[in-house]
């Protein structure tokens, strides 16, 4: 009978140590174990798509276009700029008319992206209505572009212009001829020319040096002529 | 004397029931492996750079206008 008391307290004693054995691990439930074997992580992957004309300004001052001399191939006097050193000629086909002021330095865009992106330009400008007067001349006037991302740039400032390697689209960037940058009212990259579809991102090699080029037309309007250059950034079409 | 024994017969079948759930629960629930990852992009695109000409048209030097 003792022993039977006896072995009943004990029993009595086990069920209730295993009764908070399982309860306290229970708790465990509450501080982070899982339920189940299967965990999810969510990883949020944040790009920048982010472009910054480092030197943008081109100002050639005031100036004029040489009538004095017809020009027999196109039955008119037109001036020519540009920010090359190739053709830094200003009134291409008479004589040096003084005035516009030599620049040998064109826009110069960076990409601060974290990615890839592609980038394209317009123009605020009609060339034929704010240069030629909405008259029909030959050659016509236009804003015209082409880009280099060579490591020294035409002013000898070394790093600050173009870099090599910026752009990594094959055969996009327009190194070669000049040519014009569309006319777009309202900016958007689906009117606008694409100046390179993809661009690194390194820090050596993210610059681009876009030299312009303007002919003018002696029947250019008389003024002021401000003209907006716009780069616009997208994400690389995979 | 025999519902006695019945008795502890039964408290030490229901100590080693608590005890053996007590162990699947500590050695089963602990195995969070990753079986999932999900992967958000949340792309920020700046505002587009500008750039200018700037030149001023005098009238024609040569005396022609157009």
């Amino acid at each position: 009978m003792k022993l039977t008391s006896f072995l009943m307290v004990i029993a009595v004693l086990a069920v209730v140590v295993s009764a908070v054995n399982l309860f306290s691990n229970l708790a465990l439930f509450s501080t982070g174990y899982a339920l189940t074997d299967q965990g999810n992580v969510t990883l949020d992957i944040v790009s920048i798509l982010d472009i910054n004309f480092t030197y943008n300004i081109i100002n050639w001052g005031s100036g004029s276009v040489n009538t004095s001399a017809l020009d027999a191939i196109t039955l008119g006097n037109w001036a020519y700029m540009s920010t090359d050193t190739v053709a830094n000629t200003f009134n291409l086909r008479g004589s040096t008319v003084p005035g516009w002021v030599n620049q040998s330095r064109g826009l110069v865009l960076e990409t601060n992206s974290t990615e890839r992106v592609n980038i394209t330009l317009n123009v605020n400008r009609d060339a034929f209505r704010f240069l030629d007067n909405s008259q029909g001349v030959s050659p016509a006037s236009n804003f015209l572009w082409r880009a280099n991302q060579v490591n020294t740039d035409d002013t000898g400032s070394g790093s600050s212009d173009g870099e090599s390697g910026t752009c990594t689209g094959v055969g996009t960037l327009n190194m070669t001829t000049y040519i014009a940058v569309p006319y777009v009212p309202t900016p958007g990259p689906t009117t606008s020319i694409v100046l390179c579809n993809s661009t690194d991102f390194a820090q050596v090699s993210n610059e681009l040096e876009i030299d312009f080029a303007v002919n003018i037309s002696r029947n250019a309007p008389t003024g002021p002529k401000n003209v907006t250059i716009t780069a616009t950034v997208a994400k690389v079409n995979p | 004397m025999v519902e006695q024994d019945k008795v502890v017969v039964i408290l030490l079948l229901i100590t080693i029931i608590l005890s053996v759930l007590s162990v699947v629960l500590v050695f089963g629930a602990d195995s969070p492996g990753i079986r999932e990852i999900t992967k958000k992009e949340t792309v920020t695109v700046g505002p587009p750079s500008q750039g200018s000409i700037e030149l001023v048209v005098e009238p024609p030097a040569g005396g022609v206008s157009g």
